[in-house]
């Protein structure tokens, strides 16, 4: 029967899906960002396995360098240079003061004392340096982290909004900043500061957030020009509601990503710091002293360096894990699929 | 485009010159003096300084050295090598950094693209994984460390590569040295590819180049690196400049007679005016590379060559 | 607003800074003016331990005179074996005097800054901290300051410290080289402004005198009351070196108060030796490092030189005239002896005149050399001239017992006047801008990286050098770091190594490993009295 009346039946329109299939519209109870972030993020294991091995150093860093008798800066003369050994393990044949064919522990008649991850050329216990080295070192990469997003950040985000005459002026001082090498300035700070984490953050301070400032710029300039800015404008939305609510949530991955690249950088130059004079002020270790310390003995007694190596790299892995995750989840494209 | 790169240089010219002024304060307030030493006398440190032209005012001194160095003088050093030319000492061993320092650049550069492009394109695969460990691992452990490890294993143990640098063989002996710098910069530029790219990727354009039936490697190569490569390139800006001012550590290790390690000595020695020549190499390096990076910019992304030629 | 609170951020942390800076400096100031105080110092530090830990060859410091430096004029024992120990190692005597101290200063606990350099080699780092740990154990409050060396000499300078590990080396095999350092009125070496009229006096009479036995027992009894009575200062060890040296060569004469002689290798034909310095300056009058004087004695000469033992014997010099009350010497110089160029060409004969010259170079204002006190204050000499063309005459204050061992020191060899003044400033900055008239002949110096000696077919002492087999070539590669160094080593390319104390431990059986000792003595400098100025 042909379809004169132009009018519309309600059997014109038939689903295409296979017979018997049902689709339902579902509604969804409005989340808040915070949720949406902290729900995808929940479904990344890898960020959740980060999450865990950080909170397990944390623990350890804050609870390791009390769990046996020695202390961080106790020298045992004789006993330098021990390879690892552990009540329990050493009857499996590893950790067991063994080196080269021969009981350390024997030979520097040191035959009841176990250093759990050995001792180093001074006959300080490694375990309790590491843990504790590993506190200083976490509160260097939280500031760095920090500095890099509060100063890196919002300096970047700035300049490459406003553009023009404010773009140049503050990327004309950046240069500046940074045309002169690091070292020039920090060799500088080493006079007027005294040794000593808060010495530490000053120079991450003054050095460290402009790579951060130069990436969140570039992501600024790619973003500002695309349309959700543009319809945000038409809106009239003022300009610090534009930077911080419609492009700041979308660089935002990036911004992390980059931050936590940012945190083994801030841990070796603490290493170089204190060899100006600038670092935490010795016998306190840092992983990174630990680890240019370390280098010393690499090929001859190669734990004293692979120790503080091993739980950098596991910190790294799991902070980028962790970054990860969080990229993925604050990212609004992500949150939308 | 014209005048705003003309603009651009001028500019950078008068930053140059404002890093110069602050490099010549900073030297000033530098603590201790290259006189120090134990066996000196005050009479003779005082004769050391009136020779040297020190005991001059500031300002005397930073205009003297403007002069001069327009002629092509950089002072003489006055600890390191007591009275050599700086400018002699300085062009001998920039040389051998920038070979160093480009080839690690170029093995940086090819690798970590390569494995940032990898593991955007199979994106949470273990692939993926493997590149991010890889790129975790290259900046969490020290460079002198991998510098050590590799001249151990592939030098000594293997004998593939001479251990130390060598003016006889210098390109096969600069191998170990730019594969150990390249590693943390290879592991920089992977994970920011990578991240940059997943995020071109999921854009709407190139959504709609998807759509349009453009070849896979055709589209990854026009369109998402073309669009990835804004950003990488203001991180590689100053790698690039940390690269070719050399490293202090590898060129110890390896016995590189480089610029990175007479910049460290020159601090060491409060030897002024080599400090001055390295710091500025550095400086003229890096404004330089900016100001190229600008301007790729403009002529690597549409939106802002437009822009800019608007001006 | 971030950005303002960031400012703000910035401020506050500025003002953290400064005020934190402020606390550390309002430090007790005359507590070294307190005996027990320096005491309890002197008796906390385990040196045997100390020294043992660092592994490097470094040995526990007796005194302020190091071993092997100089040896009594009349029975030749060494002035540390003469003299026996003057510090000792004792916690409990160490505890008591801390105690005291307190009760006497009215304090709770004593706090000290410690000052060290950080770029004076691994020992110096090592040693700080394990003071640190020792004062510690007895009670003080130890913070250690790190320091470029260069600040760390400034700080002291100023008085601006409370202790400082520092260290000397000798000039020459005397103990003068080091009593000089704390007469009161020696401003540039003594930084605490130790002040004691009884040392004064010793010093300056043992100096003053004509008999080499009192002189040397005055000596002895400065030292007493320096390091013994006083506790002016706290020597903690004296350096070692330990390094490889390849079996199948021979004949590196190490001096711990002079300058090493690598002037006899045998064994090899081209030799490469690894240096962790680079040559500061060719001209060995201006120089001051002993790099640069190993570098001299091998394309100069002098009147003499030392052999393995430390004796001196004829260089240059062909024969010595010595006035009966030993004040006048008489030099011939050796007809043979030339001025060489960098491709061995002879330039010209060395003349009398050509020592003449060198000499008042070396104490010109103009020059102002660090060692232009080396003619006045070592050889003691008052006056010297060419006699004529080939006779070189030095008049003395008064007898010299190290006069002809110091004239082997390269402050004291002769220049060529004219190739200085044709070269200009260009002097001494490349091979070929210096001329040689030892051994051997500076070939290349690429600055950082190497320099290359070849042997000199025209010096006087060649047909000898064949015989014995001399190395015809000898190649310093400028290395700091020593594991590649060993790795290089083990893999034939160079031939002798410098070990790190992490390295001993491991390679200590090898054979041609040496243990050898410097003449570097590290010790603790007290501000004593270096605060009101």
């Amino acid at each position: 029967m042909p379809n004169t009346d132009h009018d519309f039946h309600h059997d014109d329109f038939e689903f295409a899906h296979e017979e018997g299939e049902k689709l339902i519209d579902r509604t969804y109870s409005a989340t808040s960002y915070a949720k949406d972030v902290w729900n995808n993020f929940k479904k990344n294991r890898g960020a959740l396995i980060g999450i865990v091995i950080i909170v397990f150093i944390v623990l350890m860093a804050i609870i390791g360098p009390s769990m046996n008798d020695f202390t961080y800066k106790q020298i045992h003369g004789g006993q330098e240079c021990l390879v690892p050994r552990v009540p329990g393990l050493e009857k499996l044949g590893i950790f067991d003061g063994y080196h080269n064919g021969k009981d350390q522990y024997a030979e520097q008649d040191a035959k009841d004392v176990y250093y759990w991850f050995g001792s180093d050329t001074q006959g300080r216990d490694i375990w309790t340096r590491v843990w504790s080295g590993t506190r200083v070192s976490l509160i260097i990469a939280l500031a760095a982290v920090v500095i890099d997003i509060v100063i890196g950040m919002v300096y970047g985000l700035v300049s490459g909004f406003f553009g023009g005459m404010v773009d140049s002026v503050m990327q004309r001082f950046a240069e500046i900043l940074n045309g002169i090498p690091t070292l020039v300035i920090v060799t500088l700070l080493g006079m007027v500061l005294p040794a000593g984490i808060v010495s530490i953050i000053f120079a991450l301070m003054l050095t460290g957030w402009i790579g951060m400032e130069r990436i969140a710029r570039a992501q600024v300039l790619k973003v500002k020009e695309q349309e959700f800015v543009l319809s945000s404008r038409t809106l009239g939305a003022g300009k610090f509601r534009i930077i911080f609510s419609e492009i700041l949530p979308n660089i935002m991955g990036q911004v992390i990503v980059t931050s936590m690249f940012s945190i083994p950088n801030a841990i070796f130059l603490e290493a170089y710091l204190s060899f100006l004079g600038l670092g935490v002020p010795a016998p306190m270790a840092s992983l990174g002293s630990l680890v240019s310390d370390g280098y010393k003995s690499m090929t001859t007694f190669p734990h004293i360096l692979l120790i503080p190596v091993i739980v950098m790299a596991v910190l790294m892995l799991c902070f980028n894990l962790f970054a990860d995750g969080l990229r993925d989840a604050f990212d609004p494209k992500m949150l939308n699929k | 485009m014209k005048k705003y790169i003309l603009q651009r240089v001028l500019i950078s010219l008068a930053t140059l010159f404002v890093i110069l002024l602050v490099l010549f304060i900073l030297m000033d307030l530098m603590p201790g003096t290259p006189f120090n030493d134990e066996k000196l006398t005050q009479a003779q440190k005082d004769i050391l300084y009136a020779k040297y032209g020190l005991d001059k005012p500031l300002l005397t001194r930073f205009f003297l050295y403007c002069k001069n160095m327009l002629k092509g003088d950089l002072g003489v050093s006055y600890a390191i090598n007591k009275n050599f030319a700086v400018s002699g000492m300085v062009k001998d061993r920039l040389g051998i950094s920038i070979a160093v320092g480009g080839m690690a650049m170029l093995i940086g550069t090819v690798f970590g693209l390569l494995l940032g492009i990898l593991a955007a394109l199979k994106h949470n695969s273990w692939i993926d994984n493997l590149c991010s460990a890889i790129s975790v691992f290259g900046v969490s452990i020290p460079s002198y460390v991998c510098a050590l490890l590799l001249c151990y294993f592939v030098a000594y143990r293997l004998n593939w590569l001479p251990i130390l640098y060598n003016t006889d063989q210098p390109f096969i002996s600069l191998i170990l040295p730019a594969i150990a710098l390249s590693v943390s910069p290879t592991a920089n530029i992977a994970r920011f590819t990578r991240s940059e790219m997943i995020d071109v990727m999921n854009s709407d354009y190139i959504l709609l180049v998807e759509s349009k039936g453009v070849k896979d490697w055709k589209m990854i190569i026009g369109h998402v690196l073309r669009n990835t490569m804004i950003p990488v390139i203001t991180v590689m800006g100053p790698i690039l400049v940390n690269l070719l001012t050399g490293s202090s550590v590898i060129e110890k290790i390896f016995g590189i007679p480089g610029i990175g390690r007479l910049m460290i000595t020159a601090i060491q020695e409060n030897d002024y005016n080599v400090t001055i020549a390295c710091a500025f190499v550095y400086s003229l390096m890096y404004i330089i590379t900016m100001l190229f990076v600008d301007i790729l910019y403009g002529v690597i992304d549409p939106r802002i060559r437009i822009a800019k030629e608007g001006d | 607003m971030k950005k303002f609170i960031a400012i703000l951020l910035t401020l506050l942390m500025v003002v953290c800074c400064v005020s934190c800076g402020k606390k550390e400096e309002a430090e007790d100031v005359v507590i070294f003016q307190n005996e027990n105080v320096r005491k309890a110092m002197s008796y906390a530090i385990d040196r045997v331990s100390l020294a043992k830990s660092l592994n490097d060859g470094s040995v526990a410091a007796e005194g302020i005179i190091p071993f092997k430096l100089a040896s009594n004029p009349v029975t030749g024992q060494d002035f540390r074996d003469e003299q026996g120990s003057v510090v000792s190692y004792d916690l409990a005597k160490a505890k008591e005097f801390y105690e005291a101290a307190c009760k006497e200063l009215g304090k709770k606990q004593l706090s000290i800054n410690l000052l060290y350099g950080t770029n004076e080699g691994d020992s110096v780092i090592k040693a700080a901290e394990q003071i640190a740990y020792y004062l510690e154990e007895v009670g003080f409050e130890v913070n250690l300051v790190a320091k470029q060396k260069k600040e760390r000499l400034q700080l002291m300078d100023n008085g601006d410290y409370d202790v400082a590990l520092t260290r000397w080396g000798p000039d020459y095999g005397d103990p003068q080289t080091y009593m000089d350092l704390y007469l009161s009125y020696n401003f540039s070496n003594n930084s605490g402004r130790y002040n004691s009229a009884e040392y004064d006096k010793l010093v300056l009479d043992a100096e003053a005198s004509t008999d080499p036995s009192e002189r040397w027992a005055k000596f002895l009894d400065a030292e007493k009351v320096l390091v013994q009575k006083d506790f002016g200062i706290v020597p903690v060890f004296q350096a070692g070196g330990a390094m490889i040296i390849r079996p199948t060569i021979s004949g590196i004469h190490f001096h711990s108060a002079a300058v090493d002689n690598y002037r006899h290798i045998v064994g090899k034909d081209n030799v490469t030796l690894i240096t962790n310095t680079d040559i500061v300056y060719l001209d060995y009058q201006y120089a001051t490092d002993g790099t640069s004087f190993v570098a001299a004695t091998l394309f100069t000469s002098g009147l003499t030189e030392l052999d393995e033992d430390g004796n001196w014997m004829l260089d240059l010099a062909e024969s010595v005239d010595v006035s009966d009350d030993g004040t006048v010497y008489t030099f011939k110089i050796r007809d043979d002896a030339n001025w060489f160029n960098s491709n061995g060409e002879v330039v010209r004969t060395v003349t009398a005149q050509d020592f003449e010259d060198a000499w008042n170079r070396l104490i010109s204002e103009e020059l102002a050399s660090d060692y232009s006190w080396w003619i006045s204050d070592v050889l003691l000499a008052k006056e010297w001239k060419a006699v004529d063309e080939k006779t070189f005459q030095v008049t003395l204050e008064k007898p010299n017992g190290i006069f002809m061992q110091c004239l082997a020191f390269p402050s004291a060899f002769p220049i060529n006047k004219d190739f200085i003044d044709e070269q200009g400033d260009q002097y001494a900055t490349t091979a070929e801008s210096i001329l040689s008239c030892g051994p051997y002949i500076l070939k290349s110096w690429t600055p950082g990286y190497s320099y290359e000696m070849e042997r000199n077919a025209g010096y006087y002492f060649n047909s000898e050098y064949d015989a014995a087999g001399t190395a015809k070539k000898i190649v310093f590669r400028v290395l700091e770091d020593t594991q590649t160094a060993l790795m290089e080593y083990e893999s034939g390319n160079i031939d002798t190594v410098i070990l790190s104390g992490e390295q001993v431990t491991a390679n200590k059986d090898k054979e041609g490993f040496v243990n050898r000792l410097q003449g570097y003595l590290f010790y603790l400098s007290l501000n004593i009295n270096h605060y009101d100025e």
